[in-house]
């Protein structure tokens, strides 16, 4: 059996975890979109042969697969070193597949899209957040070939000539506009369902609007890229990621899978990216992940692992992980926390830093103490 | 919880003591029974269960005799594309669709699994072309099965289908301390079997999740797959000639990952004798690949000879003398038998003894090696019970086996002149190579359990001898 490499696209089953009576998500509900997802994927290609990866034609939406995941996450600065985080996602659901007939009705689709941004502003300790969903229709969202775009109302993700990217999301009280200069061969997978590949190390300059100002920012990002059936927490397993940049030209991606019920040990997998690109795959046993510390929601009372160690002890590499700001929970349809975390670590005494983005799933509340 | 448990243990101790404490002087302790063991010498034929062979194709390529795996929709989701090749004929409904290595199962609970079958390690390539019966000598147990289970969680919906995968995945943790092997192409069956039974009541059959005897030692010993058609001429199964009664009642240990009562194993075990009976219609392959006539009759009166008096005779009038041989005298890498026969391994046999399987059955290991017959043996490579030596002509001239050795895995990278796999010498062995692929692929006959010693019997055979006998393996 093939060995799993989910490093790269697990994310996207964030939008869809389903919560406790106690947490009702309406605007979930509203869209329909849990239910969209358990639609049958028949007449949907199956990713279960390898793919040729091109790009930038690759950035674009492959309509003929059932489920496509976008996500930029990165850290940015100013020129005086105040510090954001940000993340913007687009998930694809494909209604109906690209072969189906469609009706007359200017509403009628064969994707819907949903959307989520958000900004960490580690200084004032604030995160902005919004969510949109919406049927690729009416030209309200949707992806195109030429050029390669993916949009959902005015957020968009969009290619630029020499292989550049640029992002544009905002809310009422926050926006970013930026472009994004990738530095290494991106990493391609194509197993268990889908394909995938991720740029672990996106050169982001740009514009940050916040409280009413601009501010001339840049920083590092990372883009992950899904399409085929992308796992959804959903099912009996839950999990962590951890996408991390560090200083040295290095990138670390960690996956760590967990049962919901709590039985059963966590599995861990990763991938360590040199300077130079060479990827190197992390098996269970090159990898401990500790929880230091807890962070418990205003919200709901859902405690989140706060504080990480992450070790690869082969290499001798222990990163201890931070969050930025404690309070990233997404407060959206779905309550989940993923946000920007601060690495500090050692490598043979030699000091190890850098920004990482983490998301946490499947935490629920804890039970109502009597 | 824990707390709660282990007063309960200790309170069934003092019971135990208690009544030991209180029993006449006059009645002592009886001495463990002596676990059961196969003497050196002619293994002498045990009655067998009839069948049907055709039936019992029809049950070994259809029939789910192990219950849990993969929910179907989580399968479908993540499986890569079936080539023709890997499918088989005779296979109904939605196994016609499956890898020949997979079959359908449906729960009573209704959930559709795919689940593994007999074939995934009794079937395997050569020259491109999917053997029946053929041991699978290129599979990779140097994955952890939990790990892989635990994976596969991420795309199972629903809490029918969860409870099924968890139900798996559960198992495949239970059994991953001990099945996890180091080098790609050997077999840890053996102390798959052993962490089994250290999970289940012997008399019940019902799983534990907690072992209930001490399990194996972690580090299985590596075997190599035997293929099936051998089945026809040994009166016992395995390497150690441990497999004695019927034998179709010990091939369904392999269900023993999922069997949870002696209800479900009754139910396997009213078709196995069909299945045995199909093992034991199976023939070799021919060799496809030019044979000189000529020299392989010059090789037959030195294989009679020098081969014979172990491995039998062949063709008109063949002779098979069904003959274990002392780790004295063969030499090979004494660690399985040793450790079947020294003691380390008597509470499994016990276990045997005292369950469903034990009935008709007894697992019996003797102190050596069965010597096999070679009927199609020019397609088993690699060779001896630990498949250390990759090919044949090695095998009969020991000094030019390698130490450590690696090959491509590539059904058709064959080597025709001395009939085994291709390969090359890596100069070092496992511990001083980095890359962690490579390093599963190397097989390294310095480790404990993988060495390539003993069976020197060729090496006294002139070149010529040796070609000659080598020419006659083809045309068995």
């Amino acid at each position: 059996m093939a060995a799993l490499l989910l490093l790269i696209a697990a994310g996207a089953g964030a939008l869809l975890w389903p919560k406790g009576s106690e947490a009702p998500a309406p605007r979930l509900r509203d869209t329909g979109l849990a239910a969209l997802l358990e639609r049958e994927a028949e007449g949907f290609s199956r990713a279960d042969q390898a793919w040729r990866f091109r790009f930038p034609a690759d950035h674009a939406a492959h309509s003929d697969y059932r489920t496509e995941l976008w996500l930029v996450a990165g850290t940015l600065s100013d020129r005086e070193g105040r510090r954001f985080g940000f993340q913007l996602r687009f998930l694809r659901l494909g209604v109906n597949p690209p072969a189906t007939p469609m009706g007359p009705s200017a509403w009628a689709a064969h994707d819907v899209y949903q959307a989520q941004f958000a900004l960490t502003d580690v200084a004032g300790g604030d995160l902005h957040s919004g969510e949109r969903v919406s049927r690729a229709a009416m030209g309200m969202s949707g992806s195109e070939a030429s050029p390669v775009r993916v949009w959902l109302e005015d957020w968009s993700l969009e290619a630029r000539g020499g292989g550049d990217l640029r992002l544009r999301a905002g809310t009422k009280d926050v926006g970013l506009t930026l472009t994004l200069r990738n530095s290494k061969p991106p990493v391609l997978r194509s197993a268990d369902g889908f394909h995938a590949y991720a740029m672990t190390r996106l050169r982001a300059e740009g514009t940050i609007r916040i409280g009413g100002r601009s501010i001339q920012a840049g920083g590092l990002a990372w883009l992950d890229r899904a399409w085929g059936e992308i796992p959804m927490p959903v099912g009996p397993v839950a999990w962590d990621r951890f996408l991390l940049q560090l200083d040295d030209g290095r990138e670390l991606a960690v996956l760590r899978l967990r049962r919901r019920d709590g039985s059963g040990e966590p599995v861990l997998a990763g991938l360590l990216v040199d300077d130079d690109g060479t990827v190197h795959t992390l098996a269970h046993d090159d990898l401990t992940a500790e929880v230091l510390g807890y962070w418990p929601s205003p919200r709901d009372g859902t405690r989140y692992p706060a504080r990480w160690r992450l070790r690869l002890p082969a290499r001798a590499i222990t990163l201890q992980l931070t969050p930025h700001v404690a309070d990233q929970e997404a407060d959206l349809s779905l309550r989940y926390w993923s946000g920007v975390v601060e690495i500090m670590g050692m490598q043979d005494g030699r000091a190890l830093q850098g920004n990482g983005y983490v998301e946490l799933l499947g935490y629920e509340p804890a039970p109502a103490r009597r | 919880m824990s707390r709660r448990r282990l007063g309960a243990e200790s309170a069934v101790l003092t019971l135990v003591v208690a009544l030991v404490a209180c029993s006449p002087d006059s009645e002592r302790p009886e001495p463990p029974a002596a676990a059961p063991r196969t003497a050196l010498g002619v293994v002498h034929p045990d009655p067998q269960r009839p069948g049907t062979p055709e039936a019992g194709y029809d049950a070994l390529v259809n029939k789910a005799y192990v219950t849990c795996g993969i929910p179907y929709e989580a399968y479908r989701k993540t499986a890569p594309a079936v080539s023709p090749a890997r499918r088989l004929p005779g296979r109904k409904g939605r196994n016609a669709e499956l890898p020949y290595s997979l079959t359908s199962h449906v729960t009573p609970g209704g959930v559709e699994l795919v689940v593994p079958n007999c074939l995934t390690c009794h079937a395997a390539y050569f020259n491109g072309d999917l053997i029946v019966g053929l041991g699978n000598e290129a599979a990779d147990f140097t994955e952890n099965p939990a790990i892989v289970a635990e994976g596969l969680g991420v795309h199972v919906r629903g809490e029918a289908q969860s409870a099924e995968w968890r139900k798996w995945a559960d198992r495949m943790a239970a059994i991953s301390p001990y099945v996890v092997t180091d080098t790609v192409g050997v077999n840890p069956a053996v102390n798959l079997t052993w962490a089994l039974f250290a999970h289940r009541d012997p008399k019940t059959l019902a799983w534990s999740s907690k072992p209930v005897i001490e399990p194996p030692p972690k580090r299985p010993l590596p075997v190599s797959v035997p293929p099936w058609w051998r089945m026809q001429k040994k009166h016992a199964m395995f390497y150690t000639a441990a497999g004695r009664g019927d034998h179709a009642r010990l091939m369904i240990l392999a269900s023993a990952l999922c069997t949870d009562s002696v209800q479900e194993a009754r139910a396997i075990d009213a078709y196995a004798p069909d299945i045995r009976a199909f093992l034991a219609s199976l023939e070799p392959p021919k060799y496809p690949f030019d044979i000189d006539r000529k020299l392989a009759a010059r090789g037959r009166p030195v294989f009679e000879k020098h081969c014979s008096a172990c491995h039998g005779t062949y063709g008109a009038q063949a002779q098979y003398p069904n003959l274990v041989i002392g780790l004295d005298a063969v030499g090979t890498d004494p660690a399985l038998a040793a450790a079947a026969t020294y003691g380390s391994e008597d509470r499994f046999l016990h276990w045997v003894q005292g369950s469903f399987y034990g009935e008709i059955s007894s697992l019996a290991p003797a102190p050596g090696y069965y010597a096999p017959p070679l009927d199609g043996v020019w397609a088993t490579a690699p060779y001896l019970h630990n498949g250390s030596v990759p090919t044949l002509e090695s095998l009969l001239d020991s000094k030019t086996r390698p130490r450590y050795w690696l090959r491509s895995f590539d059904s058709s990278d064959y080597d025709r002149r001395r009939l085994g796999w291709n390969y090359t010498e890596p100069g070092h062995g496992k511990h001083s190579i980095a890359d962690p692929v490579q390093r599963k692929r190397v097989y390294d006959t310095t480790l404990p359990g993988y060495s390539n010693q003993g069976h020197t019997f060729g090496d006294a055979l002139s070149e010529e001898e040796r070609r000659a006998v080598l020419e006659y393996l083809k045309t068995l």
